[in-house]
């Protein structure tokens, strides 16, 4: 296992709005290892309150997944992309369209909420067919079984939701979230990265022996909406994956200067 | 992409909720199987529901339509809809999983009403998601589900509406699925939904099947009913489907005009909404639009998957019945019966009315699904504001 521990922001395109959007999305190049942008949608079903409102808001702006797109184009600094999106507004755009179009732009990965395995079979051969990830996830009620077949269709990593619940930042994550990764964790040699309510970086670090990234949005929603400082807040989360500050900006720079070169999506 | 309903329905929902939807169909396949959950099912529906419901003659309407008009009274079920059959068929289902809390979405408030009689015959409590508009166009069967000892959540969230009702109960259900059952109203939702609401309300078809052929020697030349997630609808239709001589008619909500309507399957096109793939009501984004029916029953962008299929094969025809049709069924039915009905079966009345201008001496059945007590202040409120 590489020991490398990834940090993935996540941020709804079009919020707060269309101009500050691309503002944050800069800023996140900066530190993520991979930046991840959710696409809005009228009915985030698997999303919290910080994020509805994030899809909400975007909705307003009338943003679309052309706008992404051109988003991504306008970042110098580029990571790795990974998207977020609900079925229906890819299906809407037309899937194979999308995802020739992502691949081109620089896109690594693809999250759907709402294309689970059962659904997502009929689709995998137009990932493949695109160059591009599906990234599946994982939950606290999947079994070891289920988790095998996760495990198998995954390539760039396992998206791992640490709670029984939908988005949301929480303070500490439940026991079974640690139980759950640590029987996941001797199953597979993909990555695991760990989302869905990950706010404290001091609960990160008990259970970092286990993952292999974090996953942030609720709580970058929360403090882009409270205007509270992003920085810092990232810092810490970097302090706690790179092991030390200064070393981890250093690694992430690294990083970042291997993506441009090609490919470690 | 193959399901139960032809490229329709599916299993579309978050990781986290497949688990508890395997659990629920392996647990539905136990419970038709077993006898004494059927016994209880059938007493439930005579002694609770107050089944069979009667088959009437409308012989006012017929005279004035010149077709032989035939009610399904669902009208006449405890709670006053079709709902209660679904509401009781799941509770029984709910206990045989041990679950020791419901959670239910509701539009009109039928269904809601009809979950929190049943939750608090059999001492479960339950939680009920209702959209803020319907609450409030709805308030007596707020007050009455609150009588009940349910606790109803309005929510004031993007359309506030069913919609957004059912988006609140998934995340609760994504948050609570170990000790929930999730109590889905309508024949909309991932697979096994549809096919267990279906199979708790086919009691109608059935019944009705059955009566008309003893009351008139022959099955229907038509049978009608609304669509709005579609439930009454595929429960009435699912006995006369095989029958190919039996033309099938689906009502749905057509609000004023194209763009503020409910009429998913004559206005929308394919998607996936609420964890199954079927016709919804999109912008060109693929967002999700908001709807308008004057029932609220009816007003939902998406529609049972089942229906999506049958519109397909062309086995039942959908079209849209606008508000002021409805508006005017209602009052018909009213003056010339003497039974007031929901808004929601109004509209099927309405298409009634409407193809019976084209023919004569047809016998036409409609789903008269639920009462229209719940709907005086709505039709105040539209006659004043005309």
């Amino acid at each position: 296992m590489e020991n490398k521990k990834y940090f993935v922001p996540y941020i709804t395109a079009g919020f707060p709005d269309r101009k500050r959007f691309l503002k944050y999305l800069k800023l996140l190049s900066e530190y993520g290892d991979y930046v991840e942008i959710g696409i809005p949608f009228s009915d985030p079903l698997a999303d919290g309150s910080d994020l509805q409102i994030a899809h909400e808001t975007a909705l307003k702006e009338k943003v679309d997944i052309d706008f992404i797109f051109s988003s991504i184009e306008r970042i110098r600094n580029k990571k790795p992309f990974i998207i977020m999106s609900y079925l229906n507004p890819i299906l809407n755009y037309g899937f194979e369209k999308f995802l020739k179009k992502a691949g081109n732009k620089g896109v690594a990965g693809v999250v759907i909420p709402d294309l689970p395995l059962e659904e997502a079979g009929y689709y995998l051969p137009l990932f493949k067919k695109c160059n591009l990830d599906f990234v599946p996830l994982a939950s606290p009620s999947t079994s070891v079984e289920r988790f095998l077949k996760i495990a198998e269709i995954a390539n760039l990593f396992i998206y791992f939701v640490s709670v029984k619940g939908t988005t949301g930042a929480r303070e500490d994550f439940p026991e079974y979230t640690r139980r759950k990764l640590k029987e996941f964790r001797n199953l597979t040699d993909r990555k695991i990265f760990l989302g869905f309510g990950v706010k404290n970086p001091q609960s990160v670090k008990k259970i970092l022996n286990l993952i292999d990234g974090v996953i942030i949005g609720s709580e970058i929603a929360r403090r882009i909406l409270k205007g509270r400082d992003l920085n810092k807040f990232i810092k810490k989360h970097l302090n706690v994956l790179k092991g030390g500050l200064k070393n981890g900006r250093r690694m992430v720079d690294k990083g970042c200067k291997r993506c441009d070169k090609s490919s470690e999506g | 992409m193959r399901h139960e309903y032809g490229i329709f329905g599916g299993i579309y929902v978050p990781e986290t909720l497949v688990p508890s939807l395997f659990e629920l169909e392996r647990a539905f396949k136990e419970f038709k199987k077993s006898k004494r959950y059927k016994e209880k099912f059938k007493i439930y529906l005579k002694e609770y529901a107050g089944r069979p419901t009667p088959l009437y003659h409308a012989k006012n309407l017929s005279k004035k339509w010149g077709n032989e008009i035939y009610f399904k009274r669902e009208d006449l079920c405890h709670t006053g809809a079709h709902k209660i059959n679904n509401a009781i068929g799941q509770i029984l289902l709910a206990r045989f999983m041990h679950k020791k809390r419901i959670i239910a979405e509701t539009g009109a408030g039928q269904h809601g009403f009809a979950t929190s009689a049943v939750c608090a015959k059999e001492g479960i409590g339950c939680t009920i998601y209702m959209g803020k508009i319907d609450a409030e166009r709805q308030r007596e069967n707020v007050l009455k589900m609150k009588l009940l000892g349910a606790d109803v959540v309005e929510v004031d969230k993007g359309s506030k509406t069913l919609k957004d009702a059912i988006n609140e109960a998934i995340r609760d259900w994504i948050t609570n699925f170990e000790n929930s059952h999730y109590l889905l109203g309508s024949c909309v939702g991932p697979k096994p939904y549809p096919e267990i609401v279906k199979y708790f309300q086919s009691i109608i078809g059935k019944e009705a099947r059955t009566q008309f052929i003893k009351r008139c020697g022959s099955l229907p030349d038509y049978v009608i009913a609304c669509v709005g997630g579609g439930s009454n609808s595929i429960g009435i239709f699912s006995a006369f489907v095989k029958d190919k001589e039996v033309k099938i008619l689906g009502a749905e909500g057509g609000g004023t005009d194209r763009d503020k309507t409910s009429a998913t399957l004559s206005f929308g096109k394919k998607g996936v909404l609420h964890g199954a793939l079927t016709y919804i009501l999109q912008d060109e984004k693929g967002q999700v639009r908001e709807t308008h029916s004057i029932a609220p029953g009816l007003d939902y962008p998406g529609v049972g998957p089942e229906h999506s299929f049958l519109k397909q094969v062309k086995r039942v025809k959908y079209f849209p019945v606008f508000d002021d049709e409805a508006i005017s069924a209602f009052e018909e039915c009213a003056e010339e019966e003497g039974i007031i009905p929901a808004l929601e079966p109004s509209h099927a009345l309405a298409l009634a009315r409407k193809i019976s201008k084209n023919m004569n001496g047809k016998r036409i059945l409609v789903c008269l699904s639920g009462r229209g007590e719940k709907d005086l202040n709505i039709y105040w409120r539209y006659k004043n504001g005309k």
